[in-house]
């Protein structure tokens, strides 16, 4: 009888893992194995063009890094964009999120209209953005009427940078009112009926029920915006013709690691170290916000 | 019973999708025997007018050689990601374009091949060609491609508004100042100038300066005389107000500027003519050599070569294929494309060129021209370069101090 059943466990492991193994594969070999393989070539001196001289260098790149001034500044620079965009993003996406549930007229075309710049490739985004913040484009022509002089606002290093911070909240704050939308939908309605026999105005429901309950989704995308803004890359790229100008003010971290690595400086052993440190600063933020936001969840 | 046949199942399913991921693909085309051959040429197209021409080129060099078949494959963004990938993977195409700027990366990492024993066996007489872009694709006293073509810069100006201003097209550095001072006015620059190193270079050589000593292994950025044509460059924008960006002007990029009518002058190449063509056909333009700094005339000439792969197995009828390209027949009827001008010194005086005033001024400026080119490993310090510019063009931070920046990071490069 017991033999039985183990032979029968031994079995359904066997079954399970015939089921994952596509899954594995494809994992491993498009996902982990580079991964592994990226900390691996972190430690080599290494270009992709001619393999025959790559060299150990242990840490070499690492200590590089720390002393690079492209390095240094891109990580600011995302610090910053990260900082501008993840507040504002959340509080618009919950504010859109808490007007589509509403039950207003016509919610499901609001919807509709705030998801449509999610859907919208990033490159056309991008273009669009070009003319809109060009010095002829509709933002100086808007500005003219409160008698504020056209600015060139791709080609300053100070306002390149908050250009694309908020072009990015316009293209992604879509996705982030659907997640809210979902979470506000999960709260039961029967929690709000009783707190207004309470007499709760819609301050005290907002506050004491929907911001509490809404917890785990908060924690969601507060994780994804925060790991897709240390990751910027696309628009960054677009907007400065591959290039994180004017004088570094766009420069990201993922686009110097690009550069590194395809983009003529021939290093991948350099890109493979930052991107490293890049995986290891997201992963330190994300439990960080899992310990913020994580404790006490009620699901 | 019943879950060994889910077992057998889902075996047989990942067999097949194993399969079908592995299967495929192989080169096709290249039959063995050496009787009939398959090339592969990828390059850009800069418009579907290059693409037409180059296929109507390789119709004529099927009928000259009906054993090779050439399947042209055009890469329209991040040409030399696509190549650098290919060369990883053992997948370049036999001919491929190697832009001067790369050239000395590529060759030094084996991309292209040496051709001096094809040119020998094709008899192709290489003082044929402009030295000065021949010169691009030669290291170690061998060479590595032909050019199919090139560019200098110009200064291409407005001609009604040079005429209502009353000034006469600069052909020196402070006559080129005073004109963009008499034509800025009534909402218009003098000159719409990038900040730009593929620009500013010039004016180095201009000012009695150079790049590099003769086997480049030493810089010059932060020379007096390279600081001083920053002070003059920088300073049209900066200091005397007679220029600014294409940007701050409204524009996408300098050509556009004028085009616009935004900017009177602009330093650009022989792109501008057929962008011109379609972008402002009635603009009455001129277009003059780039006016002699204090140590007289500079200029750089831009240039594409036809190199041959080190994945080619062909290579000797890869080397026919860049020499019909680079041919001068082939050249004579590119040039009534209008993309760029012959890279054979016999095909600039074809009758094409006669009274067309516009390319003779870029086809002068090829004769003291330097090529597009720094060094092996030049994008992180070329990067600098950049920066600097922007740095100084746009934050009028200070030219010494930009230029030892740059020259701290060649530096840097060079010892690695």
């Amino acid at each position: 009888m017991l033999r039985r059943l183990r032979s029968q466990k031994v079995q359904e492991i066997v079954t399970a893992y015939v089921f994952l193994v596509p899954a594995i594969i494809i994992l491993g070999t498009f996902v982990i194995g580079p991964l592994i393989y990226a900390i691996y070539l972190s430690f080599f001196d290494y270009d992709i063009l001619s393999p025959d001289t790559m060299r150990f260098i242990g840490l070499g790149n690492y200590r590089e890094a720390f002393r690079d001034p492209v390095f240094i500044r891109s990580v600011i620079n995302v610090f910053i964009y990260a900082a501008g965009v993840v507040p504002t993003q959340m509080v618009i996406a919950l504010i859109l999120a808490l007007m589509v549930t509403s039950g207003i007229k016509g919610q499901n075309a609001f919807r509709v209209a705030y998801f449509i710049p999610t859907v919208t490739s990033s490159v056309v985004v991008c273009i669009m953005f070009l003319y809109i913040y060009s010095r002829d484009g509709i933002l100086n022509h808007f500005l003219a009427w409160f008698g504020i002089p056209p600015q060139n606002w791709m080609e300053n290093v100070y306002t390149a940078l908050p250009s694309i911070m908020l072009m990015n909240v316009w293209s992604t704050v879509g996705q982030y009112m659907v997640i809210f939308t979902a979470g506000l939908n999960e709260i039961p309605d029967s929690y709000y009926e009783a707190a207004m026999v309470d007499g709760a105005g819609y301050w005290q429901r907002l506050r004491y029920i929907t911001l509490p309950l809404l917890r785990p989704t908060t924690l969601f995308v507060s994780i994804m915006s925060v790991i897709g803004t240390l990751q910027l890359f696309d628009q960054a790229y677009l907007m400065t013709n591959g290039q994180g100008g004017p004088a570094d003010s766009t420069m990201t971290v993922v686009l110097y690691i690009y550069k590194n690595a395809f983009g003529g400086y021939f290093r991948m052993g350099y890109a493979s170290a930052l991107a490293t440190l890049l995986f290891l600063v997201i992963l330190l933020l994300t439990y960080v916000q899992k310990r913020w936001f994580g404790e006490e969840v009620q699901y | 019973m019943r879950k060994r046949w889910v077992a057998i199942l889902s075996v047989l399913l990942v067999a097949t999708m194993v399969l079908t991921a592995c299967g495929g693909s192989k080169d096709s085309g290249q039959s063995a025997g050496g009787e009939k051959v398959t090339l592969r040429l990828t390059g850009w197209a800069s418009s579907p007018a290059e693409t037409e021409i180059l296929n109507k080129l390789l119709e004529g060099f099927h009928e000259k050689y009906p054993d090779i078949t050439v399947k042209y494959e055009p890469v329209n963004a991040d040409y030399d990601k696509k190549i650098q990938a290919d060369a990883v993977a053992g997948t370049m195409a036999d001919v491929f374009y190697m832009d001067v700027l790369w050239a000395p990366d590529w060759i030094d990492k084996g991309l292209a091949i040496p051709l001096d024993d094809y040119i020998a066996a094709e008899g192709v007489n290489l003082d044929d060609f402009e030295p000065s872009l021949l010169k691009g694709f030669q290291h170690g006293g061998k060479t590595y491609g032909l050019p199919k073509g090139y560019s200098t810069l110009g200064l291409f100006y407005n001609k009604e508004m040079l005429e209502a201003a009353g000034v006469s097209v600069p052909t020196t550095w402070d006559e080129l100042r005073e004109a963009a001072r008499a034509l800025t006015k009534d909402g218009v620059m003098g000159l719409a100038i990038s900040a730009d190193h593929a620009r500013f270079v010039p004016f180095i050589y201009m000012n009695g300066g150079k790049l590099f000593n003769e086997d480049k292994t030493e810089a010059y950025f932060n020379s007096p005389e390279a600081v001083a044509a920053a002070e003059f460059y920088v300073g049209l924008v900066t200091k005397d107000k007679v220029a600014a960006t294409p940007k701050a002007l409204g524009a996408e990029w300098a050509g556009d500027a004028l085009a616009k009518g935004k900017a009177a002058m602009v330093l650009e190449g022989h792109w501008m003519i057929p962008f011109l063509q379609e972008a402002a056909p009635n603009l009455k333009y001129g277009v003059a050599e780039l006016p002699a700094g204090p140590k007289g005339k500079s200029n750089f000439v831009f240039t594409v070569a036809y190199a041959v792969s080190k994945d080619s197995k062909h290579p000797d009828a890869a080397f026919k294929l860049v020499n019909y390209l680079t041919s001068e027949e082939a050249q004579r009827q590119q040039i009534r494309l209008g993309l760029e001008l012959p890279s054979r010194i016999a095909v600039a005086s074809d009758p094409f060129f006669d009274g067309k005033e516009d390319r003779q001024a870029l086809i002068a400026g090829v004769k003291y021209a330097q090529p597009f080119q720094y060094t092996k490993n030049q994008a992180p310090y070329v990067d600098e370069f950049q920066k600097a510019l922007e740095r100084m063009i746009l934050e009028n931070a200070d030219p010494k101090t930009e230029l030892d920046k740059v020259q701290a990071k060649f530096e840097e490069i060079m010892k690695k």
